[in-house]
């Protein structure tokens, strides 16, 4: 397993590493300055040995405007995990592809194409379907998209469900509730 | 599609030739007896058909078998949820099946989306899009509540009350409305049986 | 299997391989027998080798991921399961772990042990099945019947734990939902035993039948390079000569303490990913024996915070998990309200069924199509979730 602490300082070398996130024994999640990304992503996989892309995920921080991408490598030899982070803009979001580097990545961003209307510049297969077929509303994971409500006015319901706000369905019917855990949050 | 619009027939489907009563007795008996299913697993509820061709299970006691091709088969089993991209898909299988014809839907969410109801890409009320002669509640069901259902098919079209593909062909119009309405890229030709 | 530059991928342009005038436009799927789940293939072919293959997944997306950011922490555990069909309990132990880790949430020593179990009874019945279903494909139809049969026993013992033949709904953040009935492990073991007395049957049906020698050796190959380039996992890549099995690589609940080596072959074509299969199964029932030989006594749950009020600390986390397909990671962010932020399903179909799938078939015959999807047992579902 390779140490953290040695992971962190070369991944310094390379990039600007704004938060350490989570870290352990084989386990590095950082977020660094989104225009080191491709130069920290290429280094990892020719220098550290981190040869395997696992993933590549996006979290809407629709609340900064921002798009946070998560890039997920593995090295093979020892299984250590390294999570790379960035903050991209969300509208006009364009991210370097790295389906020259990856052959996997090439699936990965025509999803998040799809689903974020994120532009991956050089993936020449980026506009393919690939989940959804003629799409015509907002990309759909974005968190300004409402599902519920498109799901109803698309599909429409047998009948009118009844919903129930879990706290307060219970409340009714238990009496008073008890919140053992609330006051010790964030422990 | 024009390339291949010489595939398709393109005329509204015919009403059934009227027969003599006591001969659809004797058809609906045959045809209660073998029921030959499109093997099509559109969604979960396909893992649970797999033990019913098993020994323990046994579905071809009540002659129920899986055919590969829609030509050969009577029943369409949708099991579970539809997206919209399988509906296009189901829509074309269905079509293609040879008179008279069942759909067997499986699970709560083909009757009123059950846990995926919020979800932007499958259908909530299935029988909107497609006749649905039987449904069979759970998630999933069971392979006891899929023969039960059968059961229930069975019965229905030995009473002469399993009319669903009937139903399709004289509200063809209304059907293929709602169809339209959910599937954004419809490429399929007006008739295509 | 063709002129290996052409398998590359390559050497032929988009327009040459699906050049009208000398090729065939087929597709493959959805409505297919031959088909593993909801997914389909187009493809244009040469005579009987494809020239070039495009997968085509979606038709099982049901939008889990953003579903799961609409619902409470614990309401999201009846839909994880679904994500795979096959063996959900995968997904369960994925997602647990990552609440309990963001919770800071440690389990009884118990509930870890029987969590374990879990795990490997469904990794043994997925095994069954697909070690079966191998020879369903080329039209030995026995071979999957009898993996499947043998799967109902195991379905029959989740039924008696947790109530469920599927969606088990058992692995839940703290713990399991409940303790094993009265006489339980007596029952595990006799199923094992009944599983063992029918596997010489089963491999002298599969294993030394030579048609399914014929149709397997040597097909489907998958150099080892790939595996890096991909990121291959799980048998997959095990059967290439990779030793790449979470189990042993960074261990989760109780496998450390249990002793197993990594199966591995270095065939590389079909019939190594078949034979780890059924090395796999061997595995599995040894760990079932390992564990309830040294499954401690005590409680199986904590107790949790109010499901109603609960908010997870904020924080981002990836866990991982493996499956009978190979490493299942989810990718969890909270931002300390009552519901996640993102959930990320990282299935191992992911690579298999659509990069290396479209890569693989390449150069392949049409009647090996199925047979080679089957062998890398893609699970539509977790492609498209």
């Amino acid at each position: 397993m390779m140490d953290s602490q040695r992971l962190l300082e070369q991944v310094e070398s390379t990039a600007t590493v704004l938060q350490v996130i989570r870290r352990s024994d084989g386990y590095l999640h950082v977020s660094i300055g989104s225009q080191d990304l491709l130069s920290c992503l290429i280094r990892a996989r020719t220098e550290t040995g981190f040869l395997v892309l696992q993933l590549i995920s996006v979290v809407d921080r629709i609340e900064d405007g921002k798009f946070q991408l998560t890039y997920i490598l593995e090295n093979p030899d020892d299984s250590s995990i390294l999570i790379l982070s960035a903050l991209f803009p969300r509208e006009g979001c364009t991210v370097p592809t790295l389906s020259e580097i990856w052959p996997a990545a090439e699936t990965f961003e025509r999803e998040l194409h799809e689903m974020y209307g994120i532009d991956f510049p050089g993936n020449d297969r980026q506009d393919e379907e690939f989940i959804l077929e003629g799409w015509k509303d907002k990309p759909p994971m974005r968190r300004d998209f409402d599902t519920l409500e498109y799901s109803i006015r698309m599909f429409g319901e047998r009948w009118p469900r009844n919903h129930h706000d879990p706290r307060q369905f219970i409340g009714e019917r238990v009496g008073e509730w008890e919140t053992p855990m609330s006051g010790e949050e964030g422990s | 599609m024009d390339d291949m619009s010489s595939m398709y027939c393109n005329c509204k489907p015919e009403a059934p030739r009227s027969q003599l009563k006591a001969w659809a007795k004797v058809d609906e008996l045959a045809r209660a007896n073998s029921l030959w299913v499109t093997a099509y697993g559109t969604g979960c509820g396909a893992i649970e058909l797999r033990p019913l061709h098993t020994s323990r299970f046994d579905m071809e006691r009540f002659g129920i078998a899986m055919r590969p091709t829609p030509r050969q088969a009577d029943v369409l089993i949708v099991s579970g949820y539809l997206s919209v991209k399988t509906l296009k898909r189901v829509i074309r299988v269905y079509e293609q099946m040879q008179d008279p014809k069942y759909i067997v839907a499986l699970g709560s969410c083909t009757i009123n989306g059950g846990m995926y109801y919020d979800s932007y890409n499958t259908l909530n009320v299935l029988d909107r899009y497609l006749p649905v002669d039987v449904y069979i509640m759970g998630c999933m069901p069971r392979p006891e509540a899929i023969i039960d259902g059968f059961g229930l098919l069975m019965e229905k079209i030995k009473a002469g009350r399993a009319d669903g593909w009937e139903h399709y062909r004289e509200n063809l119009e209304w059907y293929r409305d709602n169809q339209k309405k959910v599937i954004p890229k419809w490429d399929l030709p007006d008739y295509n049986w | 299997m063709g002129d290996p530059d052409v398998r590359g991928g390559g050497v032929m342009s988009f327009d040459e391989a699906t050049d009208p005038l000398k090729t065939t436009h087929l597709f493959f799927g959805p409505q297919h027998p031959g088909v593993t789940g909801n997914m389909s293939i187009e493809m244009w072919f040469d005579g009987d080798e494809i020239t070039k293959a495009v997968t085509h997944v979606g038709y099982l997306h049901r939008s889990f991921e953003k579903l799961m950011e609409r619902r409470l922490w614990i309401q999201n555990f009846p839909l994880v399961c679904r994500i795979c069909v096959p063996e959900p309990d995968i997904n369960e132990e994925c997602y647990a772990l990552a609440v309990e880790e963001l919770d800071g949430i440690l389990i009884p020593e118990r509930a870890k042990w029987i969590r374990t179990l879990v795990l490997e009874l469904a990794r043994l019945g997925v095994n069954l099945m697909a070690f079966g279903g191998q020879a369903g494909t080329i039209g030995l139809g026995t071979g999957a019947m009898w993996g499947i049969t043998l799967r109902d026993f195991i379905l029959d013992l989740f039924e008696e734990l947790t109530g469920a033949r599927i969606y088990h709904i058992y692995i839940t953040p703290g713990g399991v939902r409940r303790d094993f009935p009265e006489g339980f492990s007596k029952r595990v073991l006799h199923v094992l035993e009944t599983i063992e007395e029918r596997l010489p049957e089963f491999d002298r049906l599969i294993l030394n039948n030579s048609i399914f020698l014929k149709r397997t050796v040597d097909v489907g190959v998958i150099p080892p390079e790939w595996i890096a380039e991909y990121g291959l996992v799980g048998p997959v890549a095990r059967a290439s000569g990779g030793v790449r099995d979470v189990r042993k690589d960074a261990p989760y609940e109780v496998y450390r303490e249990l002793d197993f080596e990594v199966v591995t072959e270095s065939g590389a074509d079909i019939y190594s990913r078949a034979l780890i299969r059924r090395r796999e199964i061997d595995l599995s029932i040894s760990l079932i024996r390992q564990i309830l030989d040294r499954m401690p006594e005590g409680p199986v749950a904590v107790p949790l915070p109010n499901f109603t009020e609960w908010r997870v600390p904020p924080g981002e986390v990836y866990t991982r998990v493996e499956s009978s397909r190979g490493e299942y990671g989810y990718y969890v962010v909270s931002d300390g309200s009552l519901k996640p932020r993102r959930i990320h399903v990282r299935g191992p179909s992911y690579v298999h069924a659509v990069p290396l799938l479209e890569r693989m078939l390449v150069g392949a015959n049409i009647a090996d199509v199925s047979n080679i999807m089957v062998s890398l047992t893609t699970c539509p579902p977790e492609i498209e979730r």
